[in-house]
């Protein structure tokens, strides 16, 4: 998000723009307010990045190609919705067969008291509350990759439709705006759709009564609204953003893949809870400094959890709720066990892994950090006196506890650089961790690698084919040695030509959209001539170009390549030791083969069903390779190579059982709907439901 | 002096639905016995939209009177679903002939009319059933306005919400939403013509322990369906405690609140629905709800047609909303799959054991844990399950109808052998995973190979053959070569002892 310092009045005077917006909110849901014990620190004032409205501002032009995709609302303003740069808040509640006025946040009275104030009953405040919450998790996302955040685009025809089936590359068109419908379904769920590029969030009545949890803030027949929690507002966002990078992620045949999106948002939900303050005193100060017992910051969506007859939040990082055979319920830390991954297929559940995971990380860093503070106020015993710690103790403790998560935070969406193109593993997301830190921070004095490291290993998750878990072995292997360094300079000049434009602060998303558009078919050519024979040979098949290696059955596109280019991303950042620069090109490129589906040779008992006989299978493989625009290098190439019979036959034998469901909820099919996969998803939490709503496993 | 009991199973191979006949053959037949065989005819039904069902079924029934002489000594209706009972509407004329004679007719104690508890829950059950009709045709409606690309995600779902509808003999496919509109009967009607037939009715709970009437080494466990509605809700292993509250009375429920969001686009459908005040209908005040009128009528409402119904359409959500009529479905289905009556029948004190359960779902399988048989002094449900010999798979091999720990993994006997009543190519159309390929492996897995589809003719080279002798028990296992193997598949079980 950028932000002009200044802007000009009628009268020709300079004045200064305000670099926030000001909105109330909560920082969990509702919920937290019926408890004198919360409320107080439950309603917060989200700053969001200023966006001029029609007063202060002046509308760009929307390019002709980009108006069947966005709407008639004006290019660069915030508008009635709120409809602003990133986000359409379109308040239509289809099962009741209504909408919603569209709120104003630049109406005089709004802007004067930090917008509407947060009620359950005004539906204009539900706007506001969704459109904050997906800015600020938006503007988080964007410091960390230091770029504009792009949604996936849609492939549209000539009427306006949807196209189809096979997309080309010039169908596609910039999506401006997200569409948010806070009211969108009448149910206990909330999901991001690809297919309408749309958050969907649900509102439902609460159980008669929740005998079984310990605060109990519901009454008969209130309604729950999904749009009002912020861990569920900035969990759909985080969908859609981490779509837009990798649109494959959602249709995988790797159990990890679809799990790593549901904990890649919940985790920047549960870290996002650090950026509130007196939240974060008042939690220090309740667990008396211990993160890692029961406390509000390691947990998901309270409200949500209560009403769908849960003992506590839907879920936690920390530990969990459980109630005893004498009607007690009592809670207990998430021990990190091994074997769980093994044990664990649905993606909430192994999802929830990776998520304890990488709260232990954050947990041993800030414990670490906080041990002199404690030794200090302990008289260097370590122990802290019984009672209520110091003031001055809590706010030292919470300024380590937000600086560690949001570097946590930083570092956890940083990694996506480094992340394949298809079928990302946990142990690939580790590597990709381990990587973008190293790149950025050379020498690591917090050890927040270590603590990513052994945190990982002491919740199961290795990668493949490494010989240690060592930040060394992790790091994916440098590329530096290539014989050919001339050809690399002459693709770097490329890429340098097309991406460096976008570090130009006044470009637009369309602009950098465009650009992408642009590289996307101008590159194979580049990359066809530059990743010549000994590169290849470098990559040790992991990555075959030239005709020489075509296998039969890898897809030609239309220019006649035999790979595409699927994304390109631009990648400046700066170290904070302020002189570390990383300045990389990051390139991701795919290639199909499609292979017929025939019988298992190795397991000829199980018979293969008569319809999958014949049918083609679309193999998908890539890589993404990092260029140092300084150095003119190819630094990383991560692969996941098409050429990898492993992978292959693994994807084959799941094919073959009827697709790769990992517990999408199935209703007895056989496949998931790749094109929905979030819809059902969503809804697994939502086991054991009163009032007849339960769901088919 | 040994004695041999022979018991022959009968899975009739008519489609995607349960139909078995198990026979005692009288062991003093060959004798010139006078006692005859003992006939039990477990379930009678084909899904709903199986080709040619009426004259499959009527040839099914045919064989069962012809192989029983007309003499069955118990009819055992497991569940409310077409698949189990079809057949008592398809075939009622040969249910009535004079020819037939039925000793006695076994249920689950849900199907008693004279219990409170099986009148509500099925009393809930038939609200649910009532609202998902018309719940469906709107969205069916609503979806056929609208371009939509077949396979997608939409259609999909409504395909698969038919798909479950069915299950209860309601025919969606002909546009029409009660099968009762064209005189079709329905599962209910086939439940109530067992109920209002003559013959001696047992209403079945668990704990029970039956004789077979002429069969004396057999005795009857009675596993499920459970008492407890907490078992009876759960259709999946879950540590979270489920809640129970009502379509009808108290607070409004969630369904409560869809269902009438359904009423209020599509009041004919829902009329039988009970009124409820907006607070309850609607999340927010009046003064909020703002209505789409065909042409702008202010700036607000301009705003909202400019941006909403005539912007990018494809972002559009009118639908979207309905795809929960597919979770309503999913419940109400595995709710009555739960209600499934289980029976384990015993040869000999402490012999083999081949069992029935329906389509018994999770919660019914965990509550087996907790029945005792006062008249069978310590036997529990483990101990029933570690002497199975015969498993009728339960909801032709899905994957939440086969508990894993507490069910098939203790079935150890050596001598198991299983039977999936399963139609692929109809489950293929309903996309539906029957049999679920990981239980199909772990079955055979547990049963060495000796797992059987009644849409497979076993292969002759392949003959299962099985047996042991434990504690003066001996028993031997075998598929008998049938004479219609097109028809039915017979397997044999001898027990000495």
């Amino acid at each position: 998000m950028k932000n002009e310092q200044s802007y000009r009045l009628v009268d020709g005077r300079q004045q200064q723009r305000p670099p926030w917006r000001r909105l109330r909110g909560y920082a969990f849901d509702p919920i937290l307010s019926t408890s004198v014990a919360t409320a107080m620190v439950n309603q917060v004032v989200f700053r969001v990045a200023w966006e001029d409205g029609p007063e202060t501002g002046n509308p760009r032009s929307v390019p002709d190609q980009h108006q069947t995709v966005n709407g008639p609302a004006p290019s660069g303003l915030l508008t009635r919705g709120p409809i602003g740069e990133y986000l359409e808040v379109i308040d239509y509640d289809p099962a009741s067969g209504v909408f919603y006025e569209p709120v104003d946040l630049n109406a005089p009275l709004l802007l004067a008291q930090d917008g509407l104030q947060p009620a359950e009953g005004n539906p204009q405040f539900h706007q506001q509350m969704v459109y904050a919450v997906a800015m600020t998790t938006i503007e988080h996302f964007e410091r960390a990759l230091g770029r504009l955040a792009l949604w996936a685009p849609v492939a549209l025809d000539n009427n306006g439709q949807p196209v189809d089936g096979p997309v080309e590359t010039d169908q596609l068109r910039f999506v401006q705006r997200l569409r948010v419908y806070p009211h969108g379904l009448r149910n206990a769920n909330a999901f991001y759709s690809p297919t309408k590029n749309a958050l969907l969030f649900g509102y439902f009545p609460a159980p008669e009564r929740t005998a079984t949890t310990t605060s109990d803030g519901h009454f008969p027949g209130g309604w729950v609204f999904t749009c009002l929690s912020h861990d569920i507002i900035a969990h759909e966002t985080t969908h859609a953003l981490l779509h837009g990078m990798f649109p494959r992620y959602t249709n995988s045949y790797h159990p990890d893949t679809l799990a790593f999106h549901e904990a890649f948002a919940d985790l920047v939900a549960l870290f996002q809870h650090f950026t509130f303050p007196d939240v974060l005193r008042n939690q220090i100060a309740r667990t008396r400094g211990d993160l890692s017992s029961q406390n509000l910051l390691g947990e998901l969506a309270q409200q949500f959890g209560q009403a769908t007859g849960q003992h506590g939040a839907l879920r936690s990082a920390i530990g969990k709720w459980t109630k005893s055979s004498n009607g007690t319920t009592t809670w207990e830390p998430r021990e990190p066990d091994p074997d769980e991954l093994g044990r664990t297929l649905d993606p909430h559940g192994r999802g929830a892994i990776l998520v304890a995971a990488v709260f232990d990380a954050f947990i041993a860093v800030y414990s670490a950090r906080i041990a002199d503070l404690v030794r200090i106020a302990s008289s260097g015993t370590g122990i802290l006196p019984a009672g209520e710690l110091h003031p001055d103790l809590v706010n030292r403790l919470a300024a380590e506890a937000a600086n560690t998560a949001e570097q946590v935070l930083r570092i956890c969406i940083r990694a996506l650089d480094y992340c394949p193109p298809v079928d990302l593993t946990f142990g690939d997301y580790l590597r990709a961790i381990i990587t973008a830190d190293s790149d950025l921070v050379p020498t690591d004095d917090s050890n927040f690698r270590i603590a990513f490291i052994e945190a990982f290993r002491r919740r199961g998750i290795y990668p493949e084919n490494v010989r240690t878990m060592s930040v060394d072995s992790l790091r994916w292997p440098l590329r530096q040695s290539m014989d050919d360094q001339g050809q690399i300079e002459d693709i770097s000049t490329t890429l340098e030509q097309i991406l460096g434009p976008l570090r130009n602060h006044n470009s637009t998303r369309a602009q950098y959209f465009d650009r992408v558009k642009e590289a996307r078919s101008t590159l194979p050519a580049e990359l066809y001539d530059s990743i010549s024979q000994p590169i290849q040979n470098a990559l040790r098949g992991a990555l075959l170009l030239h005709p020489s290696t075509y296998l039969p059955d890898l897809k030609q596109s239309p220019d006649g390549h035999h790979f595409s280019v699927e994304d390109v991303r631009l990648a400046d950042r700066i170290g904070p030791d302020g002189v570390t620069r990383v300045h990389h090109a990051v390139v991701v490129i795919t290639q199909t083969r499609q292979v017929d589906i025939g019988p298992d040779d190795n397991d000829p008992q199980i018979d293969l069903d008569p319809i999958l006989h014949g049918r083609r299978f679309e193999f998908v493989g890539g890589a993404t390779l990092i260029f140092d625009l300084d150095t003119y290098e190819l630094r990383y190439a991560i692969t996941k190579s098409v050429y990898d019979d492993a992978r292959l036959q693994r994807q084959l034998q799941l094919e073959r059982r009827g697709g790769a469901d990992f517990g999408v909820r199935s209703a007895y099919r056989q496949q998931p709907f790749p094109d929905e996969p979030f819809a059902l998803l969503h809804q697994e939490t939502l086991d054991d439901l009163p009032g007849g709503m339960q769901l088919n496993a | 002096m040994p004695e041999t009991h022979q018991i022959r199973i009968r899975t009739y191979r008519h489609g995607l639905g349960d139909c078995f006949l198990l026979t005692v053959v009288d062991a003093s037949e060959s004798a010139g016995g006078l006692l005859g065989d003992v006939h039990v005819l477990i379930d009678c039904g084909v899904l709903l939209g199986t080709d040619d069902a009426r004259r499959k079924m009527n040839d099914v029934v045919a064989d069962i009177v012809q192989t029983t002489n007309g003499r069955i000594d118990v009819v055992v209706a497991t569940h409310e679903h077409w698949d189990h009972i079809s057949g008592f509407n398809q075939a009622r004329e040969q249910w009535e002939s004079s020819g037939l004679n039925i000793g006695a007719i076994w249920m689950a104690w849900t199907e008693d009319l004279d219990d409170p508890l099986a009148n509500r829950l099925r009393q809930d059950r038939e609200e649910r059933r009532r609202a998902l009709a018309p719940a469906y045709g709107f969205w069916d409606r609503q979806l056929a306005a609208i371009p939509n690309t077949p396979g997608s995600f939409e259609t999909e779902r409504l395909q698969q919400t038919r798909g479950l509808l069915e299950f209860f003999g309601e025919d969606h496919s002909i546009g029409l939403n009660e099968g009762e509109a064209v005189g079709r009967r329905t599962t209910a009607d086939a439940m109530e013509y067992l109920r209002q037939r003559p013959e001696p009715h047992r209403y079945l709970r668990p704990g029970q322990l039956l004789a077979l009437p002429g069969a004396d080494p057999i005795r009857v466990y009675v596993l499920g369906p459970p008492r407890n509605e907490k078992w009876l809700k759960k259709e999946r292993p879950s540590t979270r405690t489920p809640e129970t509250y009502h379509l009808s009375g108290g607070a409004m429920s969630l369904a409560d609140s869809f269902f009438s969001a359904v009423g209020h686009h599509d009041p004919a459908g829902t009329a039988h629905l009970e009124q409820r005040p907006s607070e309850l209908l609607y999340p927010f005040d009046e003064a909020h709800q703002r209505a789409e009128p065909p042409v702008a009528t202010d700036d607000v409402t301009e705003w909202f047609i400019n941006h909403y119904r005539l912007a990018a359409t494809w972002r559009n959500i009118d639908t979207d909303w309905l795809r929960s009529t597919t979770d309503f479905a999913l419940k109400l289905d595995s709710d009555t799959n739960n209600t499934s009556l289980v029976l384990a029948f015993e040869i000999g004190d402490g012999g083999p054991v081949l069992l029935f359960p329906g389509d018994a779902q999770v919660g019914n399988w965990l509550s087996w844990q907790h029945v005792t048989w006062p008249e069978a002094g310590q036997t529990t449900a483990e101990d029933l399950l570690k002497r199975t010999v015969f498993y009728k798979v339960a909801h032709h091999g899905s994957h939440n109808a086969t508990l894993e720990e507490l069910g098939l993994e203790l079935m150890d006997g050596p001598a198991l052998t299983a039977m999936v009543p399963v139609d692929r190519a109809t489950a293929d159309k309903q996309r539906w995973a029957m049999p679920f390929e990981p239980l199909w492996t772990r079955l055979n897995e547990r049963a060495d190979g000796r797992v059987l589809r009644s849409d497979e003719t076993p292969a002759r080279d392949h003959p299962i053959r099985c047996g042991y002798t434990r504690a003066g028990t001996t028993v031997s296992i075998g598929h008998e070569p049938a004479v219609r193997s097109d028809f039915y598949i017979d397997i044999s079980i001898d027990v000495t002892c």
